[in-house]
């Protein structure tokens, strides 16, 4: 577990729909606006694209969280995307815990591309709560930590 | 890796946008040491026309085979980099681009970690860029003519500005003349022209134009084919026709219903709906005396209905000057949400129509001796109780899909909205594409329209079909999703999770297949397949798992 809670940096692999998130983070880069450095994206056309098997080998590669950002309830790209991506991270959060992983590692959130502020926050509170449970057990297990 | 790679890597400082928070040239003479990396440069502007040019020769000189780009975002010059490594002879998917402009130098301050997650950026970049894939690009014929399904005001419009941009053009109607609900309307305030001779006008328009063949009392029967090729089988007085159409547009307009429980009234003599009035204000003859106090009722079959609140405003003023009754208008919240409404009901007060808002106590509607006695809490009048008593009260209705929705929703393969309306692609930006590509829909079949937005709908539709079959050809990218046959046990998943119904069964290789000009690229049938038998170009399990190495390294 963390020694300095202030000096651990988690690393978080957000998937983004490149149809809202990838481009609410790049509008918050047009706006300046600072997040936690952590926070890597990684583009995917809808989030109904992300499989459970890439949320785990995040997880697996030593992600201490995985977001998957997916475009607003009701008006998603390619209408039923985000949906199914809801219920593939429910459904990883079913046994997530079960191989000790604690399940607020894995968030889903919906957000417009025209939301860059909640992107940031999005992410901001993700770091925060990553920071409070400390680096993934999986890494500490895998690299020794 | 199914080749040896050599990959460029086109490093942008963005007019030193970049350099201010990214130590790029540190990060250059890193990348240099990785082995497939066979090339790293630094420009000022990666996007200008010159250094473009250079990354062409750079691409054929050095026989680089993927390109990274450590950069601003994809959604602005990936398209330009695409191009130039077409022009150089190198598929254009073999791009992966780092953004370090948008996500990391422009968020993170302190140099030292911009930099270091800018490289990790980077890398990740070149991780997925050895997974590539090419894709080919091919032309496809489309066919140009239309088939339009519904001789409603919609219909028409979109069939005359189909035939204007010289597409050939299939008018479907079920009744026996052109028209639809522009029989029923006596007037379409404030437009000048009477609905009778907006109608002819529009007939005319049909009959004198070549490329236009109405069809009526015929029905849709099937459709088969694909997007740009569609094969109609249409029944027309019980004989069958067949053709062929690049594209079809769903016109087939919505129906009204009056909610008795919601009212907790029948209809009778002096309670009667919208559309009763406006054919009592047609034909003179049916009163048997004008009515000399006339309620209108709004906002209690539906609150959000823009084609209620437009024919109240415009009937109320009609009977008012028409016959001089005094006019009531009952709303809960007037809402006047498309253009010219707010011009009509400032009219209508003028005119001396008297609006009363009731909250959210619906108002007691009594018939008695002929007349019917409303009662309500007035929120103007700070919540007293008014009562009025008029000769006539006209309803509200809902508006409600057509019955007949469901049929064409099978036929056609296309899907309805939480409300049974046609669903569009996306509210906001392809309003009248349906899911399916080829497949549009327009008026009020897909949302609230009054006959103005229906008009403009029909046009809008017609612009949609014509940007995709104006020059008969589609350009489409050939398998970006990639069934492997053998590991398709055709278990249908994809063909259900499909959200534009592209992919079908292939029954010589008795494999799932991926119909290339219908396939918007979500990759939702390869996240879903449970045989792993799909997997799309771009994001492959290889180019995602790599880009997740980056993970492993130490902070």
């Amino acid at each position: 577990m963390p020694e300095d809670k202030n000096r651990f940096s988690p690393k978080i692999a957000a998937f983004c729909c490149f149809h809202s998130a990838y481009l609410a983070a790049d509008s918050a880069g047009a706006m300046r606006k600072s997040y936690s450095d952590g926070v890597y994206i990684i583009r995917v056309p809808c989030a109904g694209k992300v499989e459970g098997l890439h949320i785990l080998q995040a997880f697996e590669k030593g992600a201490d969280g995985v977001l998957i950002l997916a475009c607003p309830q009701e008006s998603c790209h390619y209408i039923s995307g985000n949906i199914r991506a809801k219920k593939r991270v429910d459904y990883i959060l079913r046994f997530l815990e079960e191989i000790g992983i604690e399940p607020e590692r894995l968030k889903l959130f919906n957000l417009a591309s025209n939301q860059a502020p909640r992107f940031v926050q999005v992410v901001n509170e993700m770091a925060e709560r990553i920071k409070d449970l400390g680096p993934s057990p999986i890494k500490a297990g895998v690299i020794g930590r | 890796m199914a080749e040896d790679t050599k990959i460029g890597v086109f490093l942008c400082d963005c007019g030193e946008v970049i350099s201010r928070n990214i130590d790029l040239s540190g990060i250059k003479s890193n990348l240099e040491k990785i082995s497939d990396v066979g090339h790293v440069t630094l420009s000022h502007y990666l996007c200008s026309q010159k250094e473009i040019e250079l990354m062409g020769s750079e691409i054929s000189e050095k026989g680089l085979n993927r390109v990274v780009i450590g950069g601003c975002s994809p959604q602005f010059c990936e398209v330009i980099f695409m191009e130039a490594m077409e022009k150089s002879g190198l598929n254009p998917y073999l791009l992966s681009i780092a953004n370090i402009r948008d996500q990391c130098g422009w968020v993170h301050p302190g140099k030292t970690r911009a930099t270091s997650k800018a490289a990790r950026q980077i890398k990740m970049a070149i991780s997925k860029a050895r997974f590539l894939e090419p894709i080919k690009k091919e032309t496809v014929s489309i066919n140009r003519d239309v088939l339009i399904i519904g001789g409603g005001i919609s219909g028409m419009e979109a069939a005359i500005e189909l035939s204007e941009l010289d597409h050939k053009v299939t008018l479907l109607e079920r009744e026996k003349v052109l028209g639809g609900r522009l029989h029923q309307l006596y007037s379409l305030y404030p437009l000048e022209l009477t609905p009778g001779a907006l109608l002819a006008e529009k007939i005319e328009a049909i009959n004198r134009r070549a490329n236009i063949e109405v069809l009526t009392t015929a029905e849709l029967l099937k459709i088969e084919g694909h997007p740009g090729n569609f094969v109609a089988k249409i029944q027309r007085d019980g004989s069958p026709i067949t053709g062929n159409f690049g594209a079809i547009v769903v016109a087939t307009g919505c129906d009204t219903q009056f909610p008795r429980e919601r009212y907790g009234l029948e209809l009778s003599d002096n309670i009667i709906t919208q559309l009763q009035f406006e054919r009592m204000l047609k034909s003179r003859e049916e009163w048997d005396k004008i009515p000399q106090k006339i309620g209108f009722m709004l906002d209690i079959s539906d609150e959000y209905s823009r084609i209620s609140t437009i024919s109240a405003l415009r009937n109320g003023l009609a009977a008012k000057r028409r016959f001089g009754s005094e006019v009531y208008i009952f709303c809960k919240n007037l809402k006047l949400d498309a253009p010219g409404l707010e011009g009509l009901y400032r009219e209508a007060r003028d005119e001396g129509v008297i609006f009363f808002k009731f909250g959210d106590a619906m108002p007691t509607i009594a018939p008695a001796h002929g007349q019917i006695n409303i009662q309500l809490e007035d929120l103007y009048l700070a919540r007293e109780l008014v009562t009025l008593s008029c000769d006539l009260l006209v309803v509200d209705e809902k508006i409600i899909p057509q019955r007949d929705f469901e049929i064409l929703k099978s036929i056609l393969n296309i899907d309805l909205d939480s409300n049974g309306f046609y669903q569009q692609a996306n509210v906001h930006l392809y309003p009248v594409s349906s899911i399916r590509k080829g497949i549009f829909s327009a008026g009020s079949c897909r949302a609230d329209l009054d006959f103005s937005d229906a008009l403009a709908d029909g046009r809008a539709a017609a612009q949609a079909v014509h940007q995709l079959s104006y020059s008969g050809k589609a350009w489409i990218e050939v398998q970006k999703l990639v069934v492997d046959a053998d590991k398709c046990a055709l278990c249908l998943t994809c063909i259900r999770s499909c959200p534009h119904h592209a992919i079908e069964v292939d029954h010589e290789k008795q494999a799932a297949k991926v119909i290339d000009l219908a396939c918007q690229g979500c990759g939702i049938c390869a996240a879903e397949c449970p045989a792993k038998a799909i997997q799309h170009k771009g994001y492959t399990d290889n180019e995602i798992g790599a880009q997740l190495e980056f993970l492993e390294e130490a902070i």
